[in-house]
């Protein structure tokens, strides 16, 4: 056998930060949410009906803060209408664009029509979800288009993202019904409505994870260079054990047990662990995804700075704060209207 | 889109690279790369096992590819090809997004603090249309670098990749790179990335 020694190597950056993790995860979930939301008013699952306007509300609460992580995050913001005005429709962040704006606009307007209980929510609706799922699918095809990596380089990618996405939104639901039922008007009854839903979407989750993570490893060098990075490597303690164990196998144990399932305390503690998992999720794939080095014999730098992490919980707490607040407005707007 | 009827392409004869890394910093001084950040650099390894040990040497940058997957992801048409197929970053329209970093599989593109917006190498555009060489080329003291269009079969290009056997880095991913190397290591062509190490 050759021994191959590196001695002289560039060590180049991660190219994505943590602020385009947020994006994915912000956008993620007001996307689930507001698929929730759809589903009774537009695709007539009757069941979860009760949940339609709060998810509707929270979902528009958590557009606020995603767009704004994205603006943070570019070396020119100002320049962020040149989005609308080129457009490369080979470029992923190009579809995005208009996505998340046609997104924005038809959310705002069927949620304003669904509070007021207005019949033409159902067609706004209609149009929102095909946004919601293209917002969701979009963040995966970011990824997915790059073909050098070969993490993000699958198809798996966007199915990933928009399962993941419908997870966080329900996990977010079940935790306002538990922890804020009165500011964000969620019914009670939302964990154990969308528990089965939950269930095998998490399920769904780990198989499309071990899947991904089977076919790198038997993969080329790159492939496994990054299986080695997640499972043994640098990314170890955030992937496997903070997003695999803590955020997916575990919250899909609990929702497996009938008595963390009918128990008053323990019952939104799969939710709590399933959207930490899918933050991780996000971080992991985003920013240590683009650690693996492509040339480079050492590992891509990433330590982000304080400054975006103090942005990573201003942003958060944006979203938690709208969630509290956007219901209460809504009602007094509606009522100012009627 | 620049003058299509050239194909503008590096040339690096790797027998003759003496890793003295005068094309890392001519460079830096020709374009004003700012600190951490190169444009070109050279990369070396060791193989084999004694008395039967070679320096492998790799000076790299953008490939300038045809099928440039920056190109492709850009979205706001700044990253274009100019005069010759040069693939170059209109500074005035990027709006700094990093999608062009992630989507480069040769690690050529990186965010310039002082513009807050993507750069990398020319082929020193400025001075081709000068009629000069690319600085890297000119301040090469061992004559391993060459420069040339080679849609000219005169060209010192054309000539050399009729004469020798030549590689292109990540063949397999088909984006038909405009820089060549003759005595490229196939460990440093496909980089066999399990040998990794973490630094800083």
């Amino acid at each position: 056998m050759e021994s191959f020694v590196p001695l002289w190597y560039v060590q180049h950056e991660a190219p994505l930060p943590v602020l385009i993790a947020v994006y994915l995860f912000l956008a993620g979930i007001s996307a689930g949410l507001f698929l929730i939301s759809t589903s009774s008013t537009v695709f007539g699952w009757q069941k979860v009906k009760p949940l339609a306007r709060p998810a509707a509300a929270m979902a528009l609460a958590f557009m606020v803060p995603a767009p704004l992580a994205l603006l943070i995050d570019l070396g020119k913001p100002m320049r962020f209408i040149n989005l609308f005005i080129n457009f490369n429709p080979t470029s992923a962040i190009s579809w995005g664009t208009w996505i998340l704006a046609l997104y924005g606009l038809t959310a705002v307007v069927y949620t304003y029509l669904l509070w007021r209980g207005e019949k033409a929510a159902r067609t706004w609706g209609a149009a929102g979800s095909l946004f919601a799922v293209g917002l969701a699918v979009y963040t995966g095809m970011l990824l997915a288009l790059v073909t050098a990596r070969p993490l993000w380089n699958s198809a798996l990618i966007p199915v990933l993202f928009v399962v993941s996405a419908l997870a966080s939104g329900i996990a977010l639901a079940t935790i306002a019904a538990r922890w804020a039922p009165r500011l964000t008007a969620m019914p009670a009854e939302a964990g154990e409505l969308l528990h089965t839903l939950k269930t095998w979407l998490i399920g769904a989750e780990v198989v499309m994870l071990s899947l991904h993570f089977l076919l790198l490893a038997a993969g080329n060098a790159a492939g496994q260079a990054t299986v080695a990075h997640f499972l043994a490597g640098p990314r170890q303690a955030t992937f496997l054990w903070v997003q695999v164990v803590l955020g997916l196998l575990l919250p899909l144990v609990l929702l497996l047990v009938p008595s963390v399932r009918h128990s008053d305390t323990l019952a939104s503690l799969p939710a709590v662990l399933s959207i930490v998992g899918v933050f991780f999720l996000r971080y992991n794939f985003v920013v240590g995804g683009g650690e693996v080095p492509l040339t480079s014999h050492l590992v891509n730098h990433s330590a982000a700075p304080a400054s975006e992490w103090i942005i990573t919980g201003a942003l958060i707490a944006l979203g938690l704060v709208l969630v509290a607040a956007v219901p209460a407005a809504l009602r007094r707007f509606v009522a100012s209207k009627a | 889109m620049g003058d299509t009827t050239k194909r503008y392409v590096m040339v690096i004869d790797l027998r003759k690279c003496v890793t003295c890394h005068a094309c890392t910093v001519v460079c830096k001084a020709e374009n004003g790369v700012p600190a951490g950040f190169f444009r070109t650099w050279v990369e070396e390894a060791d193989m084999g096992i004694y008395p039967n040990v070679t320096r492998i040497k790799l000076p790299r940058l953008c490939n300038h590819c045809t099928n440039a997957p920056c190109e492709n992801v850009c979205p706001v048409k700044a990253t274009y090809k100019a005069e010759g197929g040069v693939v170059v970053v209109d500074e005035e329209k990027c709006i700094g997004c990093r999608y062009c970093i992630a989507a480069c599989p040769y690690d050529a593109r990186y965010i310039n603090p002082e513009t807050g917006t993507a750069d990398k190498c020319t082929f020193c555009l400025h001075r081709v249309e000068a009629g000069l060489e690319p600085a890297c080329v000119s301040t090469c003291i061992s004559h391993s670098r060459y420069f040339g269009d080679l849609n000219d079969p005169e060209s010192v290009v054309s000539q050399l990749l009729r004469t020798n056997d030549f590689q292109v880095m990540r063949s397999d991913l088909g984006t038909a790179p405009s820089v060549f190397y003759i005595g490229l290591n196939e460990h440093m062509a496909s980089k066999n990335v399990h040998v990794l190490r973490g630094r800083r």
